[in-house]
């Protein structure tokens, strides 16, 4: 079955379709999800939200505009930024902070998925919003500023601190490495 | 690696990357919550409804039949009451013809009349099975026959003046009976009187108006009755409750000490075809209950709370009892197979046993908690169609010959649980039923 014949069947409620389509795209949502959420836990509360948006708003999609995928993620997005929403969203700086210019090292270039995964998990969590928007699934900042209600500007400074702050975390993990190869 | 060339690695990295996980677990979890499926009822969804059909139709073909068959024979015996009649001594004097016929008093006159009778004399009924019987044949043959009714002016107990004209009566009679009469099916052409020495007089029916189409030989199946039963009663609601566990709620049933059962009711109105000879009968119809019941169980809910960092989480665990109300309504289509006892008094006994399956489920439920926390219970955790079995044993008091009163226990036991599998809780109904009815008989 196709993706046109799955989204056919999933409009006519056929519950089939509709478990299928849960087996085939739920590990990539699931991976979007982890990134926003602070847990697994929260991370599956995400995902079974987005897919009961998925499946009572599938009526609306239309496979002339786009493909099944991204609108399957942009609503896995959507449904991760209400629950944020219901938490109370802070943007201040935390603690640690980074030089203007750092050079990361190039063995980070052979970090996987699940290793970055761990790595942009420790950013908090206004930081790692931004982040995960603007340079994973690639929203301008005026997109994200409209989805997270806040000024453009505060987006583009939130997206200069997370990466700061990313860097930061890298030097830490540089040092403690290097320190524990002293010892 | 610049930080521009490290956040491209990061981008491609996720671009396809999947988290595996139990999609069979999520399915569950996202299931109950989707918008209800437009799926094909199956066949045995239509089975009740069908079969109910089937038995109202069967019931009022077989009920026309009876009643037509019932007439008949209800005719000839009045003809062979009539019969015995003339043999008898009475000294009434009939003020008109068709009254003396019609109460069948005739006159000791006309007994002597009996034996003039006795000529071998056989309407032809030939004509009149057929369908396209006309007034004249049927008058000619009136005419035909009437001259032995009396033999002799002498022997006529009405005066001449007061005598009415039967062959003119019979035909106005006849004549009545043409224009009301429908086109009988044909019967087979046999003569009943033959081996008779009376002749069973044609124009002793012929005042009732129904010896203008030929008699039919009385039908040889079983009769049957249809009836029809109203009743109602209160109901005792038998539940087991089994409480899931979703991981982060947990419950605690505390219905053993605290389950309040209120008022539950029945009420059943049903049809029903009853064989005469062995007293067997199947009956079916639509049956409403309301169940009705209060319960507490304590709610014990783990709560995560999400620092901002992400760092220091904690688990929350809040303990709760929670009263609820439950209130359900079904529509059933039962289906029941029985047999009657009867002795010689009034009082007969009935037991049967079937199956039913609800038509509609409505749930309303609403829950409370210490706090006084209003809830409401959600409606898609009901299931729609639900199959259960019953049995029933109950008495019936005849009042007349068609009327009865029933006095009843039914005990009807569902086969799965009342509410969704994905449900918090499975409640398992079994209901005893008190009733109290009226039977009519047709």
């Amino acid at each position: 079955m196709n993706d046109n014949q799955l989204i056919r069947a999933c409009q006519q409620n056929d519950r089939t379709a509709q478990r299928l389509m849960v087996e085939q795209y739920s590990p990539l949502l699931y991976s979007i999800s982890l990134r926003y959420a602070p847990d697994a836990s929260f991370a599956k509360d995400i995902l079974q939200e987005g897919l009961i948006r998925v499946f009572k708003n599938i009526h609306q999609f239309d496979p002339a505009k786009g493909k099944l995928k991204s609108w399957l993620c942009k609503i896995i997005i959507n449904a991760a930024l209400t629950h944020y929403k219901k938490l109370r969203y802070d943007t201040e700086v935390y603690g640690l902070d980074a030089p203007d210019h750092v050079e990361i090292p190039d063995v980070y270039a052979q970090l996987g998925a699940e290793e970055l995964m761990k790595l942009i998990g420790q950013l908090p969590e206004g930081y790692r919003l931004v982040f995960n928007l603007s340079i994973i699934e690639g929203y301008s900042h005026k997109e994200i500023a409209e989805l997270l209600n806040i000024k453009e500007a505060s987006s583009r400074s939130q997206l200069q601190r997370a990466r700061k702050h990313l860097q930061a975390i890298i030097l830490k993990e540089e040092n403690e490495y290097y320190e524990s190869r002293a010892i | 690696m610049n930080q521009e060339q490290f956040e491209d690695h990061i981008k491609k990295s996720f671009d396809t990357h999947q988290v595996p996980l139990d999609t069979n677990e999520l399915w569950s979890a996202i299931e109950t919550d989707l918008p209800a499926e437009k799926k094909r009822r199956p066949f045995f969804f239509w089975l009740p409804f069908g079969l109910s059909g089937l038995i109202l139709l069967g019931t009022i073909a077989f009920y026309q039949y009876d009643r037509f068959s019932n007439e008949h024979t209800q005719a000839i015996d009045q003809v062979n009451n009539n019969l015995v009649e003339h043999t008898s001594t009475t000294t009434q004097q009939p003020t008109t013809l068709n009254t003396a016929f019609t109460e069948n008093k005739i006159n000791t006159k006309t007994q002597t009349i009996t034996p003039v009778l006795s000529k071998p004399t056989t309407i032809n009924t030939s004509n009149s099975n057929t369908k396209h019987t006309t007034k004249k044949d049927i008058t000619n043959t009136i005419q035909e026959n009437s001259s032995f009714l009396y033999t002799s002016e002498k022997e006529n107990p009405l005066p001449n003046q007061k005598r009415p004209t039967l062959s003119t009566e019979l035909s106005t009679s006849v004549e009545t009976s043409i224009k009301t009469e429908k086109v009988l099916p044909e019967s087979p052409k046999i003569n009943r009187f033959e081996n008779l020495d009376v002749l069973p007089i044609h124009w002793v029916d012929l005042d009732n108006h129904v010896t203008t189409r030929p008699t039919p030989i009385p039908p040889s199946f079983p009769t049957w009755r249809l009836f029809t039963v109203l009743q109602g009663g209160t109901t005792f609601v038998n539940k087991t409750i089994q409480t899931n566990t979703n991981g982060v709620q947990n419950y605690t049933d505390l219905r053993k000490n605290t389950e309040t059962p209120i008022l539950s009711y029945q009420f059943s109105g049903l049809v029903g075809l009853q064989h005469q000879k062995t007293h067997w009968y199947i009956k079916t119809g639509l049956q409403y209950q309301q169940l009705n019941d209060i319960f507490d169980y304590k709610q014990e809910t783990q709560r995560i709370l999400y620092s901002l960092t992400g760092s220091d989480n904690q688990t929350e665990l809040t303990t709760r009892t929670i009263r609820h109300y439950n209130q359900i309504q079904l529509l059933e289509i039962p289906v029941l197979i029985g047999k009657t006892f009867r002795n010689r008094h009034r009082i007969s006994l009935d037991i049967e046993a079937g199956v039913a399956t609800s038509l509609s489920l409505q749930a309303n439920g609403r829950f409370i908690d210490e706090q006084m926390e209003l809830g409401v219970l959600d409606k898609t955790m009901f299931r729609q169609q639900n199959w259960s079995v019953l049995a029933a044993i109950g008495g019936a008091y005849q009042l007349n010959p068609k009327t009865a009163l029933t006095l009843g226990i039914a005990y009807q036991q569902y086969l799965s649980s009342l509410k969704v599998r994905k449900a918090l809780t499975t409640d398992q109904y079994g209901l005893l039923n008190i009733r109290l009815g009226i039977k009519q008989v047709f």
